[in-house]
């Protein structure tokens, strides 16, 4: 696949609006087209303000198409709260795309399994490629962009009452799947590891780091590879065969 | 006129005082994918050592009010894997090309320094004094000026005449000591300085925020110590030649640290914050010197009043 090579760019927001509970979806126009874009590349994004907060934030892109990206992100600290004021016609600059994608799918589609604000990369591998995408999160996101059956909140106050794990228990046969895919808290990730592990299915996880750079310079962003030295999540990732990576360290 | 934004350094024409950061543009030329790096006056690797290191555990970053700690632990492939695979990606005729380097004990540092001293293609070496003596029970080398000054002397013996600049650390109040000791031990001059010790704590969790407990503060909010600590150093020893790396954001943080007396500028955060910054400052920078009515960029160096 011929992919992009990363660009820094200033880009125009088209609109910033809350869609859930805490949710917001950004849209921006990009200086070149960015139809190649795939599912689990991501983006550093900052706001054109002094210098607190320093780093740009990584925000996984959940929709790319001719020259423009959307964004969906909670709010969850200073950045992601800056970020979600900040309205058009502002500019915010990105650093785009970064990172690996997930692999398009072969001959069946893949379970597609979401923890809280992991599901942006995968609406989007659901949205492009097709698959089962089954989505937790802690209590009702207030989100137009998925079925009730399709969720599950730890406080049952919307569709099943209980984990993203539990729900796939319940509604689906995970050997059914030969490939699966998943983003969210690491505890999830682990847990769907140790589950997958007797199964023949391929696991493909993306993973969260804290990042300065997003792009390979600092070597910030690392996880233990199965050889116990470090990959780097930016650039190696963020999506990685489970078995490449030791996640309990 | 045209504006000259020359400088020297070892008895070497830059064309520009700007330079990469030690570890903030990797071992390799990924920056690249930016800005041709010839735009660069020099470009400063990501510290190596004999022996390949992989790090410390994640977390190694965290972000404070206008500044980043980090302990990556001076993760690094080894010289012999640098020099085999990283080091002819660079075009070294058109771009002075730095390595930094580092050891645990007097002998470690010895062999690298050995290694990297017969490279055509480097410049100049660059000597990260802030780690660790694991032979005198983990004393950091930079803490102590006589064994700075006898590291140095070994390490340039050892490099058969490259030039090589001392990464000094800003931790210790001793810094002008250490900062004399190295010159006498024959150091081309000094880049001042590295990060400060520093930690954040996570109040949810009650635990520090890095994996080490500790790391080191880099970004704008250390700009003023480092220009503070350049500028006495300049003043004890004006024809010792100084790296300026510390929180350089703008053209105006440039232009300052050249006042101090630096003869150089190194970007490390910024670079990490935006990877075409570089090219953004070299741009602001010539502007700058035009609305100021500046022809030659290093007349400044040292001309701070008062
Ligand atoms: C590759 C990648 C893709 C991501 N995609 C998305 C996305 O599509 N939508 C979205 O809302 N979030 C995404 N994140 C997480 C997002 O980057 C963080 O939530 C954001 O940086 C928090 O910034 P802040 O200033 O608001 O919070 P801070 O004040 O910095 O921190 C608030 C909380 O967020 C956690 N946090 C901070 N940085 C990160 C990080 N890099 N990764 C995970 N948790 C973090 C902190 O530990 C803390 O608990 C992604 C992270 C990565 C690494
Ligand atoms: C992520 C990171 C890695 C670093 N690695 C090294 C290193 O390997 N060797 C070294 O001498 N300094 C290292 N430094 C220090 C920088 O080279 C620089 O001196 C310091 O960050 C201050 O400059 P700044 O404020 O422009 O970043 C590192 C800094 C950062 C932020
Ligand atoms: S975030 Fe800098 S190397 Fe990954």
């Amino acid at each position: 696949m011929n992919k992009l090579k990363p660009n820094f760019f200033s880009a125009p927001i088209l609109s910033n609006q809350k869609i859930g509970k805490n949710y917001f979806c950004l849209k921006v126009k990009t200086p070149q087209n960015i139809d190649q874009v795939e599912p689990g590349q991501f983006a550093m994004l900052r706001g054109k303000w002094n210098y607190d907060p320093l780093l740009p934030r990584p925000l996984s892109i959940a929709r790319a198409e001719k020259f423009q990206l959307d964004f969906i992100y909670e709010v969850r600290g200073r950045g992601t709260h800056l970020l979600s004021l900040m309205q058009p016609p502002r500019e915010i600059e990105i650093l785009a795309p970064l990172g690996n994608s997930f692999p398009p799918p072969e001959n069946s589609l893949p379970l597609l399994l979401a923890g809280g604000i992991g599901f942006p990369p995968l609406y989007f591998y659901q949205q492009k490629y097709g698959g089962k995408l089954l989505a937790g999160f802690q209590t009702n996101p207030e989100l137009d962009l998925f079925s009730d059956k399709i969720i599950a909140t730890d406080d049952g106050s919307l569709g099943f009452k209980g984990n993203v794990l539990q729900l796939l228990e319940s509604c689906t046969e995970i050997n059914n799947y030969s490939t699966i895919m998943a983003c969210g808290p690491r505890i999830m990730l682990k847990q769907l590891k140790n589950r997958c592990s007797p199964l023949q299915c391929n696991l493909f996880l993306s993973l969260e780091e804290k990042m300065a750079c997003g792009t390979g310079l600092c070597h910030g962003c690392a996880v233990k590879s199965r050889q116990n030295d470090y990959f780097k999540i930016c650039t190696d990732g963020p999506i990685f065969k489970s078995s490449d990576v030791n996640l309990e360290e | 006129m045209a504006l000259k934004l020359n400088t020297s350094l070892a008895g070497q024409t830059l064309k520009n005082p700007l330079m990469t950061a030690s570890g903030t543009s990797g071992h390799s030329t990924l920056l690249s994918n930016y800005f041709p790096l010839e735009k660069l006056g020099a470009f400063v690797t990501k510290g190596v050592s004999s022996n390949a290191k992989i790090g410390n555990k994640p977390p190694r970053i965290c972000e404070t009010p206008s500044g980043l700690i980090n302990c990556i632990g001076l993760e690094n492939p080894g010289i012999k894997f640098f020099i085999d695979n990283y080091l002819p990606q660079f075009p070294s005729e058109t771009l002075p090309l730095i390595v930094n380097f580092f050891g645990n004990s007097v002998d470690t540092y010895i062999k690298a320094a050995a290694s990297l001293g017969q490279i055509e293609e480097i410049f100049a070496l660059e000597l990260n004094i802030s780690c660790p003596n694991v032979q005198k029970g983990g004393i950091l080398f930079g803490s102590d000026p006589i064994a700075a000054g006898d590291l140095v002397e070994k390490c340039i013996k050892a490099t058969q005449g490259k030039p090589v600049f001392v990464k000094l650390s800003p931790a210790f109040s001793n810094f002008l000591e250490t900062a004399n000791q190295v010159m006498q031990a024959g150091a081309a001059g000094l880049t001042c300085f590295n990060t400060y010790p520093a930690t954040d704590i996570d109040i949810q969790s009650k635990s520090f925020k890095l994996s080490l407990g500790k790391g080191g503060l880099s970004g704008p909010a250390i700009l003023p110590l480092s220009l503070l600590k350049l500028h006495e150093i300049h003043t004890h020893f004006p024809e010792v030649e100084l790296i300026a790396s510390g929180g350089v954001n703008t053209a105006e943080d440039i232009i300052k640290y050249i006042l101090a007396g630096a003869n150089a500028v190194q970007l490390g955060t910024s670079i990490l914050i935006n990877p075409t910054s570089p090219i953004v400052l070299l741009d602001s920078l010539k502007n700058l010197c035009l609305k100021m009515g500046i022809n030659n960029l290093m007349n400044l160096k040292g001309k701070v009043k008062g």
